[in-house]
């Protein structure tokens, strides 16, 4: 018993130190470090959006419509008088869940099917593969627009059609790796132990699949933000009067011509963020598996 | 070869009529009535249904999705549109050859450019120019192209007055959707390049080169490159179908007159024959673009042409990758 | 052939990796020679800085990481590192040729065998492309290749065949000398000896001296005249094969002998080396073989260069506790 818990204790120690390990090697990396501190500015705004915003999101000031940026409104306002600092703060929100969770359920959903097809062989990844190909057959942000399309505009959906436009994409990358992994020894020696398939699968594959899935989840979040933006633009993601970024930009083109700080701060926010994100994965990558960096 | 070939265009049919399905299946459960779009909101219960009787919406699931992939495929015909009463194939032919030119520039911009901006760097890997550029292609990647496309709206439109901002017509009309169509491509492929040739700057195969006496230029051009440029070229190819539905959002901002645009005014409309169209027209070309990817790849790896000779084992080489 | 007398010297090379901020001493001071039609061993475990001399004699190393911070490699009397590249080049493939260690990666894959080889005789050549190729297929068919896999490509060939395209590849030109890097070392055991029959054939045939980099003291035996080994970046022992093979001096070089199975040894155990080899980042003080060795002491670890002595004519250690201690 006290073997097992002192086991368990080295195993999670030895799993904290290879976190730590990761971490340090992000935060050697200045300019990874800039990103993970800008993302880190952007969650918490986000988060702590109600405390730190000046106005409502709602509050419409009629001596201030289409005001230019000032103190009083560092972003200016829109045209029913709503102060854009404090929308754009809120936008965060969107954009950010947005991405962590299509990223998370994409991830998920990847590496459990992705395993068991790559595990399973034969008949079944066949089916499989040829299902990838039919998805895969339409490029993924044409997908999502149909998807949106079917289901309508809103927060749910738009996760749903960024997911599924990846997903037969991670089917295959994690399945790709399950098959040069199942070659390995250790897995037959797995097996030759009597391990079950959900043990030899999920206890012994994962660890060693997982690393290069979530470097590239990570650097997919940034994709996924600017495709639900892109989405909100054209008017199938999230509507109006919800402050997302990618809505406030469309419908500040409409003011181009003489308010264009309408447009510039929004697409600033989408910019920055996934800048930030793309910054910080890409250092993440170079931490996980620094043979890849030169 | 040729079989191989073969083989593939015949597996791309059968992609085809999937796709076709997988979209009919798809727009099927779209909500909103066509017909009440195209009659108004003062058309009577009756004109309403004789108008669907016309289209054939009040057919069953199954018999619309069997005409449907009878005209599209045994055909050719893409159907009518419901808002402006022109069929398709008719739009499709000035849309088109549009759409695809301007995803092609795009493409061959983000190739041309981007390319040897990777290879710039990696030979000049570590130096201030190359972090430098590094960090630019990343922000080039993070921009997203329709605020791109705004910001150069108000730029070179609203403040120079040097560009027409929406239409098509002279060559002006086509700078800034390539230019907002390509950067990311241009980023993208630079960072790829970089990457790709450093991994083959330490290869065995280019000291041999180097010790049996060629010159550092034959070194880079004929011996790294052509092996850097097997996954850039990949890339490229996996690019091309989000480079042609990346067009859909451009054409949108522009009010360029291609197959985006009009997929978007469909989508508004449901107009459903010209989304169906409109999207399986996009996947075919996308599917096009990687089979000749893959050719591609065989012309520049011996070891791929070797596995196209030999169907099967170039099909596992696929599935794995 | 008037200049018979030590083809190739090397003078106090010293080779320095920089990675990561930190200084890798890969070689500390070699000096060495070479007649003509000679070969010469350099033996050493892995990472003792071989392959570095080696490709610092072509001037191929990756620069950065690697740098000579100093010495001199004078080949015909003519310092190869104070060249301009121009004339490097003309040196490089043609005078000075190199065998790599692995055949599976020393290929171009995406070039043709032939191609490759050809590109090498185009180059040092005054032949027209036609010339150049029956060249080609001459070579391969030296090396037992069929003149017509020319068209070939690296992943048809297997293992040891690829090995006899480099082969091939670095003898297309004649050259005075070749650098052998491990030749056999990624071969199957029974390739091994062909591959290396052949390499000394070839040599006898065109009168190449030769330097051969080796862990495998059999290979040494087989092929070598003269043999140098390497530790932690310098030369500590150099002699005659008989010298070397009858009266090792230096305690590694014991240590090397002793750690080969014996056919005539009853015991059951190999002796290999106790400890690694040092942290060429952090070379010890004084003998850097010393934290190994069983016979230092004390002197061993003092700060300074331990100096060459000369045994017996010819036969050179770097250690203090030989000759007149010992």
């Amino acid at each position: 018993m006290t073997e097992a818990k002192t086991n368990m204790t080295r195993k999670k120690s030895r799993k904290q130190s290879m976190f730590l390990a990761v971490l340090k090697r992000i935060l050697k990396n200045p300019v990874s470090c800039i990103g993970l501190i800008i993302l880190l500015i952007l969650i918490l705004s986000a988060v702590f959006a109600p405390l730190l915003a000046p106005y409502s999101i709602t509050e419409m000031d009629y001596d201030s419509i289409y005001a230019l940026p000032s103190l009083k409104h560092p972003f200016g306002c829109d045209k029913l008088g709503r102060d854009l600092f404090s929308r754009c703060l809120y936008g965060g929100r969107y954009s950010l869940s947005l991405g962590f969770i299509a990223a998370i359920c994409g991830f998920t959903f990847g590496q459990v099917f992705g395993i068991m097809v790559g595990y399973a062989g034969g008949k079944v990844d066949n089916i499989a593969m040829r299902i990838c190909d039919v998805l895969q057959a339409i490029p993924g942000n044409l997908l999502a627009i149909l998807i949106s399309t079917t289901l309508g505009s809103g927060f749910g959906n738009t996760i749903l059609a960024m997911t599924v436009g990846g997903l037969a994409g991670s089917v295959r990358s994690t399945r790709a790796m399950c098959l040069k992994e199942r070659e390995m020894e250790y897995l037959q020696a797995a097996k030759s132990i009597n391990c079950s398939r959900a043990t030899i699968m999920y206890k012994h594959m994962l660890p060693n699949i997982v690393a290069p899935a979530i470097v590239g989840t990570t650097m997919s979040i940034g994709g996924t933000i600017m495709g639900a933006a892109g989405l909100a633009y054209i008017g199938l993601g999230i509507q109006p009067p919800l402050p997302e970024w990618g809505a406030m930009l469309s419908a500040g083109r409409e003011q181009i011509l003489y308010y264009p700080h309408l447009m510039i701060f929004p697409g600033l926010c989408i910019a920055v963020t996934v800048l930030a994100i793309n910054l910080f994965g890409d250092g993440l990558r170079d931490a996980i598996d620094p043979k890849l960096k030169d | 070869m040729w079989k191989y070939v073969t083989r593939r265009l015949l597996w791309m049919i059968v992609t085809s009529i999937s796709v076709a399905i997988l979209i009919f299946t798809v727009m099927y459960f779209v909500p909103g009535d066509p017909a009440q779009m195209a009659l108004g909101t003062e058309a009577t219960a009756e004109e309403l249904n004789a108008y669907r009787e016309m289209l054939g919406l009040n057919d069953s699931f199954l018999v619309q999705l069997g005409k449907y992939l009878y005209n599209t495929f045994i055909r050719f015909d893409f159907g009518t549109s419901y808002a402006y009463h022109t069929p398709v194939m008719e739009e499709f032919a000035s849309r088109l050859p549009r759409t695809l030119a301007l995803g092609w520039i795009c493409l061959i911009i983000d190739a041309l450019i981007g390319i040897p901006l990777g290879v710039t760097c990696a030979l000049h890997r570590n130096s201030i120019w190359d972090q430098g550029f590094l960090v630019l292609a990343m922000v080039g990647v993070s921009i997203p192209n329709f605020w791109l496309a705004l910001l150069m709206v108000m730029l070179f439109t609203n403040k120079l007055h040097l560009l027409p901002s929406f239409g098509i017509g002279t060559w002006k009309h086509w700078v800034m959707p390539i230019i907002a169509g390509s950067l990311s491509g241009v980023a993208m492929n630079a960072r790829q390049t970089r990457s790709a040739v450093l991994e083959t700057i330490r290869a065995d195969f280019v000291t041999t080169a180097k010790a049996k006496g060629v010159k550092a230029h034959d070194v880079t051009y004929k011996h790294m490159l052509p092996n850097a440029l097997i996954p850039i070229v990949g890339g490229i190819g996996q690019r091309f179908g989000s480079a042609i539905a990346g067009t859909v959002v451009i054409e949108t901002v522009f009010s360029f007159p291609g197959i985006g645009t009009y997929m978007m005014n469909g989508i508004t409309a449901r107009d459903y024959p010209v989304v169906r169209s409109c999207v399986l027209v996009l996947a075919l070309f996308a599917a096009v673009a990687t089979l000749l990817t893959d050719l591609a790849y065989g012309f520049i790896d011996p070891r791929i042409k070797a596995q196209y000779v030999n169907y099967a084992a170039k099909k596992r080489r696929e599935d794995q990758a | 052939m008037e200049q018979n007398e030590n083809f190739l010297q090397v003078r106090d090379l010293v080779v320095e990796y920089t990675s990561g901020g930190q200084v890798v001493h890969a070689v500390n001071g070699v000096s060495l020679s070479l007649d003509r039609g000679q070969t010469l061993g350099l033996v050493g475990e892995t990472g003792a800085g071989k392959t570095t001399i080696a490709k610092a004699i072509l001037d191929i190393l990756p620069n950065p990481p690697a740098k000579v911070r100093s010495g001199e490699i004078l080949v015909d009397g003519q310092d190869i590192l104070k060249l301009s590249e121009h004339e490097k080049l003309k040196i490089r493939g043609n005078k000075i040729a190199m065998i790599f260690q692995d055949p599976m990666t020393a290929l171009n894959p995406v070039m043709s065998v032939g191609e490759q080889i050809t590109e090498a005789v185009l180059l040092h050549n005054d032949f027209t492309r036609t010339q150049a190729e029956a060249r080609t297929v001459e070579m391969l068919e030296m090396v037992g290749i069929p003149g017509q896999r020319y068209v070939e490509f690296p992943h048809q060939f297997s293992g040891g065949m690829k090995q006899r395209v480099v082969i091939a590849m670095a003898l297309a030109c004649d050259p005075e000398l070749l650098l052998a890097d491990e030749p056999t070392t990624a071969l199957d055991v029974t390739i091994q000896a062909q591959v290396l029959e052949m390499i000394n054939d070839l040599k006898t045939k065109l009168n190449t001296s030769m330097i051969l980099i080796t862990h495998d003291l059999g290979v040494v035996a087989e092929t070598c005249d003269n043999v140098a080994v390497i530790y932690a970046g310098k030369i500590v022992e150099f002699g005659t094969k008989r010298d070397l093979f009858k009266a090792p001096a230096h305690p590694y070089t014991l240590g090397l002998f002793d750690s080969l199975p014996k056919m005539d040894d009853d015991s059951k155990e190999l002796h290999p080396i106790p400890g690694l080899p040092p942290d060429p980042t952090n070379l010890p003080r004084g003998c850097s073989f010393h934290p190994r060795c069983p016979r230092a002491t004390e002197a061993c670890s003092r700060e300074g260069e331990i100096p060459m002595i000369e045994l017996s004519p010819g036969h050179f250690c770097r250690c203090i506790r030989t000759g007149g201690n010992n």
